[in-house]
């Protein structure tokens, strides 16, 4: 058994290009890791066969012997949340609607990670139809935290960030609608980031709320994060939304001066509901910014407690719409039994759909029904606009906002049960990034009760990159990096 | 008919642009080809697929703006319409609701001979086709070629008085259409149909009578028949006192005659809202300058 | 209470969704819980406030009017996936109802 696995991208990367290892052996590495552990995790809806991942890591390793130019990540393991398109692979987004559902396309960052050579182990789970904080709402399994296998990984994306921190990939993607990425990233004690709208494109990112989806990385530092965001992101012509912007080198940025930068603290975020302990680790790495010559000052952003009620209407509107499609005419789940199709509908759609799925499509079509529309939908754009009025606003006097990324540790399986707001609660300091379109990250800055806790940096639109100088500094002073857990997985809360 | 009533007609156009491929994909804009093979995960609705406007369409829209003496929108905006039918892979149609790419035009019809009446134009907006169903007695069968094909909606105000000026309107608008190269117009092939709404009132009154949207009608005759049919059928109501409900009535060009259609279940909630794929549009005066002044050559080279 | 139980049913046909009878009461609490919560929204005032649509403030996004043909793998590809289909043409059980 060789520690392979536990290297960074940013290391593993070097090593191949030194050739001090080889690719097969980076993968094997991997396949055994996932053999360890993967019974335990359940991170991965589909794990594609070893033969042929070896068969495509040695492609690589010989293309390097003979000194062929590869891309910088080529030969590196990794693994899609499963609501990205990949042609050929089941892409279910963990929906008995879509259970074996393969994708004529490729998504375009697919098509990106493809292009770089990089190797996919297998579709990782998440909530159904990204709709959830737990991966519970998976139609398949749940997936286990890491660090505590009792634990949820948190969600959306949760079998990207536990796959991440267990180390059976080397990073992943996920997406991010209302904090689908940060905050399973948060749970796992790995980075995660949601980009500015546009920046990455949407192009066969399987719609959750398409004015609020991002796809984003997750890895286990801050560099690697900047790799992975070298690769995805860029303009797409095949998506309207995305944005025309020249590709930055976002690891130039690492390791830059961060003097002078300020950092807004929104007191709104540190009442009521937030976690005691949480708070004091957290607080605990704010103070520690000031040693590195950072201005830290209280903001007041009183528009924060609308954008839940924001939030919700404009992503169950969006999620009604984008999930109308499913109905067992062209491909996907149907039902028996339908004598006619509207019957067809009705069975294949309340088949096909879990519970909270049906919920969030039924809100969505109440709020955009006709008489409905002005109090509901109309209301959450305004307010939607009045939120990122005042995140601008405290973006003319500050560089980041930074808050936790959730009021709460990484929470038992089971234990949130059926409370509709409790569960939606814990995104509540993420969802103003998609509100706004800002980018915002998730990095670990601390533990309580053996659990990571995760901090939130918002930044100003399309300055990822000064995001990444903040966070890679504030990650060497926190010295929190490339943490996994340490003698393997914890079996019911005992070491194994 | 006769003089104790008047008719009230309103005609909503819709006719497929001449491009060369569909409205928001590469997929050629075709007819004629076996099924399914002029498609794509963006007109098919695949899950994760997004739609990129043909610029080709807007211009050919703003075309028969122009030709129409419409007005611009300086601002426009897709909206997404839903409702479930298997022809339509998204179970919405992209479409234009509160901000339509243009609005308040006429167009002329020349009546016996010389007379010429003024029909308002209330809007003229752009869509997507949908595909189209075939059925036998057990199921239905979907092709999905048509879906995507750019459309384009006028909708008349209710300035038509009689069966025969919707015909005259309808052709006065295809001789425009053609000239301008904006649709082919084949009413056979389905590149122009042709939904009326039809009401009568008492000869004098200001009010409107129910109206009746009569579809199906597949040619420029057809339109006019069906139209003679329907206004004779609530005039026959009328007169007995009976009510006239509104609804929406299918032409069965066999039989002469118009059918309620069937099953029609909750009212029609569309549930539209701006689509967030796609940004809105900033026509800009130098767009429609432009198309003014191709329009003109045009008109230079036709007469 | 926001919505009353026919409210819910009503919802639920326009969604084409049948629910089972528990499944209706659970959603039907749930929806009432939720509205409570987001009813708040309705205290903001924002007479003149403009709605944001798209939060990128982009405009006039277009193609070029190119075609191309798509090739026969990816047609296979599409009718695999048909839950019924007759030849070349998707097969589903009888439209009775037209809408649009």
């Amino acid at each position: 058994m060789n520690y392979y696995y536990k290297m960074s991208v940013a290391e593993a990367a070097r090593a191949l290009q030194n050739k001090e290892i080889t690719s097969k052996e980076l993968t094997e590495s991997v396949l055994e890791r996932i053999e360890e552990v993967e019974e335990d995790i359940r991170g991965f809806v589909t794990l594609l066969d070893g033969d042929e991942v070896l068969l495509e890591a040695e492609k690589i390793d010989q293309a390097r012997v003979s000194e062929e130019p590869l891309p910088h990540l080529a030969g590196i393991p990794m693994a899609l949340k499963d609501n990205l398109c990949t042609r050929g692979v089941p892409t279910t987004c963990a929906s008995k609607m879509l259970q074996s559902y393969c994708p004529p396309y490729d998504a375009c960052v697919v098509e990106k990670l493809k292009e770089s050579r990089t190797i996919l182990m297998g579709k990782a789970n998440m909530d159904e139809f990204a709709m959830g904080s737990s991966t519970e709402n998976s139609a398949f399994f749940t997936t286990r935290n890491p660090w505590d296998t009792t634990r949820v990984p948190g969600g959306s994306s949760g079998g990207s960030a536990a796959l991440v921190a267990a180390g059976e990939v080397f990073f992943a993607l996920g997406s991010d609608t209302g904090g689908s990425v940060r905050q399973p990233a948060s749970f796992c004690g790995v980075v995660g980031l949601k980009p500015t709208y546009g920046l990455v494109s949407r192009f066969g990112l399987i719609a959750f709320a398409s004015s609020l989806d991002q796809i984003g990385p997750l890895t286990r530092d801050v560099r690697d994060c900047a790799m992975v965001m070298e690769i995805i992101a860029g303009h797409d012509p095949r998506d309207s939304t995305s944005a025309p912007k020249e590709k930055e080198k976002y690891t130039e940025y690492l390791g830059r001066d961060i003097k002078g930068f300020k950092v807004a603290l929104p007191r709104d975020c540190f009442t009521e509901g937030l976690d005691a302990e949480v708070k004091k680790v957290v607080m605990g790495a704010v103070g520690k910014c000031t040693a590195l010559g950072i201005e830290v000052e209280d903001v007041s952003m009183p528009h924060m407690q609308y954008a839940f009620p924001a939030y919700y209407i404009v992503s169950t509107s969006e999620a009604f719409s984008n999930l109308a499609r499913y109905d067992g005419v062209q491909y996907g789940y149907r039902a028996d039994g339908a004598g006619n199709f509207v019957s067809l509908y009705k069975k294949t759609r309340s088949g096909g759909f879990g519970q909270e799925v049906k919920k969030r499509i039924m809100l969505g079509t109440y709020f955009l029904s006709s008489g409905y529309y002005d109090a509901y939908y109309l209301q959450s754009l305004k307010a939607r606009t009045q939120i990122r009025e005042e995140l601008q606003k405290v973006f003319r006097d500050y560089d980041f906002i930074v808050t936790p990324t959730s009021p709460t540790v990484a929470f038992q399986v089971g234990e949130k049960g059926d409370d509709p707001l409790t569960m939606s609660l814990s995104d509540i300091y993420t969802i103003i990034a998609n509100l706004a379109g800002v980018p915002a990250i998730s990095i670990p800055c601390g533990f309580v009760g053996g659990m990571p806790v995760g901090l939130q940096v918002m930044g100003r639109p399309f300055e990822e990159g000064r995001i990444f100088q903040f966070c890679y500094a504030l990650e060497c002073l926190l010295g929190v990096r490339n943490q996994l857990p340490e003698t393997g997985v914890k079996r019911g809360g005992t070491v194994v | 008919m006769s003089s104790a009533f008047e008719i009230i007609i309103s005609l909503e156009v819709q006719a497929e642009l001449l491009t060369k491929s569909k409205m928001f994909c590469s997929c050629p804009n075709s007819f004629g080809q076996k099924p399914n093979t002029n498609i794509c995960p963006v007109c098919l609705g695949l899950p994760g697929s997004l739609p990129v406007l043909n610029e080709k369409a807007l211009d050919l829209a703003l075309t028969a703006a122009l030709a129409l003496n419409c007005e611009v929108s300086s601002f426009s905006r897709f909206d997404r319409k839903h409702y479930f039918c298997p022809d339509l892979p998204k179970a919405y149609q992209i479409s234009q609701y509160e901000f339509p790419i243009a609005k308040n035009g006429y167009l002329d019809i020349i009546k016996e001979g010389e007379k010429i009446r003024r029909i308002r134009i209330d809007r003229l907006h752009l869509e997507e086709d949908a595909g189209k169903l075939q059925h036998d007695g057990s199921a239905s069968y979907v092709d999905f070629n048509r879906c995507g094909v750019p459309l384009m909606e006028i909708v008349s105000a209710p300035d038509l008085r009689s069966p025969e000026e919707a015909r005259l309107f309808l052709e006065s608008l295809k001789r425009i259409l053609l000239y301008t190269g904006v649709s082919d117009c084949k009413m056979e092939e389905g590149s122009l149909r042709c939904d009326a709404n039809i009401s009568l009132r008492p000869a004098g009154s200001r009010e409107f009578g129910a109206k009746v949207k009569i579809k199906n009608m597949n040619s420029f005759k057809a339109v006019q028949k069906g139209l003679e049919y329907e206004a004779a059928r609530q005039e026959k109501l009328l007169s007995a006192r009976n009510v006239v409900y509104q609804e929406t009535r299918i032409w069965d060009g066999e039989r002469g005659i118009t059918l309620e259609m069937r099953g029609k279940g909750e009212e029609k909630d569309y549930r539209y809202f701006p689509d967030p794929d796609l940004p809105p549009l900033d026509i800009s005066p130098g767009r429609v300058e432009r198309v003014r002044s191709a329009l003109k050559l045009r008109a230079g080279e036709v007469y | 209470m926001n919505v009353s139980r026919k409210e819910v049913e009503y919802v639920a046909s326009l969604a084409r969704l049948d629910l089972a009878p528990e499944e209706k009461e659970k959603i039907f609490q749930q929806f009432n819980v939720i509205l409570d919560y987001i009813n708040r929204l309705k205290e903001l005032n924002l007479a003149g406030v403009e709605p944001t649509t798209h939060v990128l403030q982009l405009k006039n996004v277009f193609r070029k009017d190119r075609s191309q043909e798509k090739g026969g793998e990816l047609l296979a590809e599409v009718l695999k996936e048909a839950p019924d289909k007759a030849g070349r043409l998707f097969k589903v059980p009888p439209v009775i109802e037209e809408e649009g």
